[in-house]
């Protein structure tokens, strides 16, 4: 459930507000009982990061991946990159199959190159760690650089390129497993759980109609409106000095707890800040608060953390360091200054 | 609406409040500096607290930061008292205008430019934040109500006019003083009216009952001191219970000879320390016994018991018969000689004296202009030929006069008929060398020592019963005050030929001067001694100096109250009032002896108001706040509120996560919520009334969500406040 605009928003993030409302309707009709994870969804494509999910099959990952798909498509027919592409990682892939390959064309003898399904708006890697580290490799360069290279040659991907990357937590043998700095690569970690019980009743009552076709009741976003409220995000939501000072604070927390061998990184910092930027939108919000941070930090934090062995709770420790920094916001809040 | 702007008054209204509110500003300035300096310097700060409050009106709509206001205002007013000091100091002003006048002219500039600055500073300080017209209100209120608290003894400013009257009437004049003050709190009042928010006033409101709760308290503590009663009776009044028991011809006091010093078993040094009198010297002079005799009477003549003031019209004529409306040359002066020279000195009585005082001997009284008809009762110039002479140069001198009649020799020559006064005398004349043995001087001083050794100081006696209680003094255990003393020397100085006589009046030590030039005189000052006639000299103070007594030693008088009464009596401007207070205080503390336990429920107590006083700070700022910070503060209060509902937000819990756990309860605390946090992070201006709005929906919760009961076991939690976070 969304929550009433308690502030007025600037008039430049009323659209950014407008287009995360709208997609979020349209993906919480096609998944439902999933709210938190629709919401991380948009946060991620809002703040232009990708996610990781972790969950087990069938619980509406690909679902979710195509609604979000479908939804840019409705007004985007015209475009040269497809909405949405999924690829099934196995360990037989090879790196051209997902970049795209020279292929020589008879008719001009010439090499021509053909996109592989990178090039889409949405892709949906499903099982990323059942492939080998060369593809991941690939696939990993593509999301960081948001370009890839064949021969040398490097194919620039769009601007909205958003991978959900899914990996089933059971069932590891013959896989290969992300390593951390490539995790690193991933805003958020998400793990699903099984959604509740009136939610899945909701799901069999749809029934017969499919999920997809009940999203498509609503009205959909096309890409240069993502676009945009991306940039809107990023100049108009404030982010204060103390909230600043406190994300950083929880990072050296982390890092120095003695259960943890490496905290996250900087960058993982840098990433977090347009999520907590577009967390704030989605709440109707045109700054960052405190609560943003304790709403994303075990999503941003737990898959970088390599903690020492034994320790089995990654999100108590993490809910700890946090709840020390809020309590501190919170306190200094009441004081003058 | 700007939250905390100056109330806006259109047109001729504002000119008008604004006008009076200079005018009270003003006021309490001129109040308050007519009780330390001339009416010229009240006059001139008056102009001073008008004209620096309407400039302080403009300065607090300037863009100067108040910081900056309160600082430059401390530097400047450090500035005037530098200047005002450099200006005294310096000769320019003094060749101007003569001494006098150069310190009445750096009086009434250091008057007016503090006036200016304080009352400047306080306005603009008021317009921009309601705590600083706490400030306002308090020198409105502390400038009347010190008018009408006695302090110092009554000393400094005790309004005779109001307090006589009440007194004659028969009424108790505290409570008078209570009604004084109860007044000067109504000039706050109007002040108090001009504000136009709920919270200003509510605070003002505090302060003004605060400070009656002080009067009303301190009054009664402090008490008022009985009106100095002065000339004579030892400054002392007589015990109670004496003047009860009726012990015969002591009850004289309602008599015009009431301060006729007397024969009494006990003294009650109540009021003793109460000025009477502050004297000032125009020129060095160090008495050669080391202490100033003021001579105010004399008696010498014997009636059968006691000496008593003369009725005859030839004898003790060098006395100032009565207060002079004119220059008065008294009739037979002692002449200035090799032996005495000219002294002026000015003389402004506090308390009531039946019969003029100088420094012996006076020639001449001159009445002079009251300075300060609210403290002085009257002032006058004495001119003194002062004993310059030493003591051994007497030897020679010759006592009585060639002048006198047989009728004059007798009248000081007169002895109680008991024989033994006549052997005594010869007796301890008996150990001076050959060379004195005839010399009736020596013989005199041979008096005064022999008295000097063998007696004991005390105000506790038990003679006053006998027939004759000098007789019994000294015949029996020779513990008496200066009337036994002095009654005992001139009855043993007659019987060996020595005209003499009891002087009364003050004597003051000369160390009690401390180096400056005035002399404060308090009840307790009072002194009978005995004198000798010498030719060439007029009558001599020849006191006795016991070298035992059972009294302990007198306090100095306070030296800085002594130095400002002499200022006061000149007409010169005086040091202020506030600095030299803190000493009495210290010793009024180190009186209040209280147990272990008195001291920990004190301090509980102060514990507790300090608690009640955070909370109620908390709850009202909401009222006080500058716009900037009122998101902050109204939720701060709300969240008082609720806490003291014990629903409080838990550790490492979000604002956000603990609006949304109450949200069934306190529905409205999540917008405040939200309104405080996009204050705290976010860059957007708050929107006052819509807090307001909110805020009150809170409490429109709590009022109905919760008992009264638990609403008021809540607002009674002292601590309650200090755990919502």
């Amino acid at each position: 459930m969304q929550p009433a605009i308690q502030s007025p928003l600037d008039d430049s993030l009323s659209g950014a507000r407008e287009v995360s409302e709208r997609l979020g309707a349209r993906l919480r009709a096609a998944v439902r009982g999933r709210d938190e994870v629709v919401e991380l969804v948009l946060v991620a494509l809002l703040s232009d990061g990708h996610v990781l999910l972790e969950d087990y099959p069938g619980s509406g990952k690909t679902t979710l991946a195509r609604a979000l798909g479908n939804a840019l498509e409705e007004r985007n027919g015209t475009s040269s990159v497809a909405a949405f592409r999924r690829i099934q990682f196995t360990p037989d892939l090879l790196p051209s199959d997902i970049t795209g390959t020279n292929i020589f064309d008879v008719e001009t003898s010439r090499f021509a190159f053909r996109r592989g399904p990178v090039f889409a708006h949405i892709v949906l890697a499903d099982e990323i760690n059942r492939t080998s580290p060369k593809v991941q490799a690939a696939m990993l360069e593509a999301m960081a650089e948001k370009q890839v290279t064949v021969d040398n040659q490097s194919y620039l991907l769009d601007d909205l390129f958003f991978v959900i990357a899914t990996q089933n937590p059971l069932d590891l043998a013959g896989t290969y497993p992300l390593p951390t700095p490539q995790l690193d690569r991933f805003l958020f970690k998400i793990e699903m759980k099984h959604i509740d019980r009136a939610s899945e009743l909701e799901v069999l009552d749809q029934y017969p109609r499919a999920s997809l076709e009940v999203a498509r009741d609503h009205p959909g976003v096309t890409r240069d409106e993502i676009l945009a409220a991306r940039r809107q995000t990023r100049g108009a939501v404030h982010v204060a000095p103390v909230v600043k000072e406190a994300l950083v604070d929880l990072a050296r927390l982390l890092r120095s707890d003695s259960r943890v061998l490496q905290g996250a990184s900087t960058r993982a910092l840098v990433l977090m800040l347009p999520a907590l930027q577009a967390r704030a939108v989605i709440h109707g919000r045109d700054f960052v608060s405190p609560e943003d941070i304790a709403a994303l930090a075990p999503y941003v934090f737990k898959h970088r953390l390599e903690c020492a062995p034994g320790v089995e709770d990654v999100d108590a420790l993490i809910e700890e360091a946090t709840a020390v920094e809020i309590e501190k916001l919170a306190r200094a809040s009441l004081r003058r200054g | 609406m700007t939250a905390d702007g100056p109330p806006k008054a259109g047109g001729v209204a504002g000119a008008l409040a604004d006008l009076g509110r200079a005018m009270i500003h003003g006021l309490a300035w001129g109040v308050l500096v007519t009780t330390m300096a001339s009416p010229s310097s009240a006059l001139v700060a008056f102009a001073g607290g008008f004209g620096g409050c309407l400039v302080g009106s403009q300065l607090g709509q300037s863009r100067i930061r108040t910081s900056a206001i309160f600082a430059g205002a401390a530097f400047l007013i450090l500035l005037t008292a530098w200047f005002g000091a450099s200006l005294t100091h310096g000769s320019f002003l003094s060749a101007a205008f003569g001494p006098a006048g150069a310190l009445r002219l750096a009086g009434m500039l250091a008057a007016l430019l503090v006036a200016a600055i304080g009352s400047a500073a306080m306005r603009a300080g008021s317009t921009r934040r309601a705590i600083f017209s706490v400030l306002e209100l308090l020198l409105v209120v502390v400038a009347f109500a010190q008018l009408f608290v006695p302090h110092r003894d009554g000393a400094i400013n005790r309004p005779f006019y109001l307090a006589d009257w009440i007194i004659a009437l028969g009424w108790d004049p505290t409570w008078l003083f209570l009604f004084m003050g109860g007044t000067a709190t109504v000039f706050g009042l109007v002040l108090l009216l001009r504000e136009q928010r709920f919270g200003r006033a509510v605070l003002n409101l505090g302060v003004i009952g605060l400070l009656l709760a002080l009067i009303v308290l301190a009054t009664p503590l402090v008490g008022m001191p009985p009106p100095p009663d002065g000339g004579g009776g030892l400054g002392l009044r007589p015990e109670e219970s004496e003047t009860e028991k009726g012990k015969g011809q002591q009850q004289d006091r309602g008599g015009a000879s009431a301060s006729e010093l007397e024969f009494r078993d006990k003294y009650n040094p109540g009021g003793a320390r109460v000025p009477v009198a502050v004297v000032l010297f125009h020129d060095d002079y160090s008495p050669p016994s080391g202490v100033y005799y003021f001579r105010q009477g004399a008696f010498s003549q014997y009636n059968g018991r006691k000496l008593v003031v003369s009725g005859r019209q030839d004898v003790d004529d060098d006395l100032i018969p009565y207060f002079p409306a004119r220059l008065t040359e008294i009739q037979h002066a002692p002449e200035v000689n090799e032996n005495r020279g000219p002294l002026e000195t000015t003389i402004a009585l506090m308390a009531d004296h039946t019969q003029p005082f100088a420094l012996e001997s006076p020639i001449e009284v001159e009445p002079m202009q009251n300075p300060s008809p609210n403290r002085f009762r009257r002032v006058y110039r004495a001119l003194s030929a002062v004993l310059t002479a030493d003591y051994t140069s007497m030897l020679d001198a010759r006592p009585g006069s060639s002048d006198w009649s047989k009728d004059q020799w007798a009248h000081y020559m007169q002895t109680p008929a008991d024989p033994r006064y006549a052997e005594l005398a010869a007796e301890l004349t008996v150990e001076l060398p050959n060379r004195l043995a005839d010399n009736p001087v020596a013989k005199a001083f041979a008096v005064t020592g022999w008295l000097g050794r063998e007696g004991i100081y005390s105000l506790k006696n038990e003679h006053s019963g006998a027939e004759d209680p000098t007789a019994s003094f000294l015949f029996g255990d020779r513990t008496g005050y200066c009337v036994h003393f002095s009654h005992a020397a001139t009855y043993l100085m007659r019987s060996l030929g020595v005209p003499a006589r009891v002087a009364t009046g003050y004597a003051v030590s000369e160390s009690a001067r401390q180096g400056g030039s005035s002399l404060l005189l308090s009840g307790s000052a009072s002194h009978a001694w005995p004198e000798v006639f010498l030719d060439g000299f007029g009558w001599v103070v020849l006191d006795v100096y016991p070298e035992r007594a059972l009294d302990p030693p007198e306090q100095p008088m306070d030296a800085d109250l002594q130095r400002l009464l002499g200022e006061l009596a000149r007409g010169a401007s005086p040091i202020p009032l506030s600095a030299t207070d803190l000493p009495k205080l210290k010793e009024l503390a180190r009186r209040i002896s209280l147990t272990f336990g008195t001291w920990v429920l004190a301090l509980l107590a102060v514990l507790l108001l300090l608690l009640y006083l955070g909370k109620l700070w908390r709850r009202m700022a909401p009222s006080l706040a500058p716009a900037a910070s009122l998101p902050r503060v109204i939720y701060r209060a709300e969240l008082d509120r609720i806490g003291e509902l014990e629903v409080r937000r838990g550790p490492g819990e979000s604002r956000e996560a603990f609006a949304r756990r109450v949200r069934d309860r306190f529905p409205a605390f999540e917008p405040l919520t939200h309104a405080h946090l996009a204050a705290a992070y976010g860059v957007h201006e708050p929107d006052p009334g819509r807090l307001r709005d909110q805020a009150a929906a809170v409490r429109r919760d709590i009022r109905v969500g919760f008992p009264v009961w638990k609403r008021f076991l809540g607002l009674l939690t002292p601590w309650s406040w200090l755990r919502s976070k």
